[in-house]
């Protein structure tokens, strides 16, 4: 699964830290999501659409085959 | 919220735990080399399983050398308390690390049985099967930690680049 979250962070200008604190998880989830080594649950994902006022497919897509 | 409900102790219990861990351990491994004297420590027990093969009575209480059991109880709770006990950041990601290193001790203890099984016979099989309950809480510590050692490490490369 893809993610634009570092992009959107870059538009937002926030860091891993303070996007970390907003949506209740530590930085290494956020980092772990943005390399794509961990999925985050439906809750999450919402959370950090929520947050950059953006709907959830814009952040998170499917790549080919999956 | 029956789903969020996680049963883990305090992040300061994995402190505690670790200073419990090791006069435990020494005295459960000199104890299963036959070092030290069970009956240094004398306590009353109440006996279940023996009773229920001979006599009509379900239990009995005797004195009984307790070091053993003080010593195998306190390396078990030491163990809870290091394997159980919440990071400082816990969250969704640490849980299903948990569940992964849960997973893999399981895989692991269930390769482990089988290899007692077939090469380990007698007294030397009991001690054993004795040890693996302790061996699993080991491994998952050990899996846990380093799986999450990992990935602080490999946040800890991008925070610069990306605290910008």
């Amino acid at each position: 699964m893809k993610n634009r979250i570092k992009v959107q962070r870059a538009i937002a200008d926030i860091t891993q830290q303070a996007l970390a604190e907003a949506v209740g998880v530590s930085r290494q989830t956020i980092n772990s999501i943005e390399s794509g080594k961990y999925i985050p649950s439906t809750l999450l994902a919402l959370k950090i659409a929520h947050h950059f006022a953006v709907p959830v497919e814009e952040l998170f897509s499917l790549e080919e085959g999956e | 919220m029956i789903m969020k409900r996680i049963f883990l102790l305090p992040n300061y219990f994995k402190r505690i735990g670790a200073l419990l861990f090791l006069p435990f351990a020494v005295i459960c491994i000199l104890m299963l080399f036959g070092i030290g004297d069970d009956d240094s420590i004398k306590l009353p027990v109440m006996n279940l399983l023996e009773p229920l093969s001979s006599q009509d009575v379900w239990y009995h209480f005797h004195m009984s050398g307790g070091l053993v059991e003080i010593a195998m109880s306190g390396l078990l709770i030491s163990l809870c308390f290091i394997a159980l006990s919440r990071e400082k950041d816990e969250d969704e990601m640490t849980a299903q690390i948990r569940m992964n290193s849960f997973v893999w001790s399981l895989w692991a203890m269930a390769i482990l049985m089988t290899i007692g099984i077939f090469f380990t016979f007698g007294l030397d099989f009991l001690n054993y099967a004795l040890i693996e309950p302790f061996a699993f809480f080991i491994l998952y510590i050990i899996r846990f930690n380093l799986t999450m050692f990992r990935i602080r490490r490999d946040s800890t490369g991008h925070k610069t680049e990306d605290n910008r």
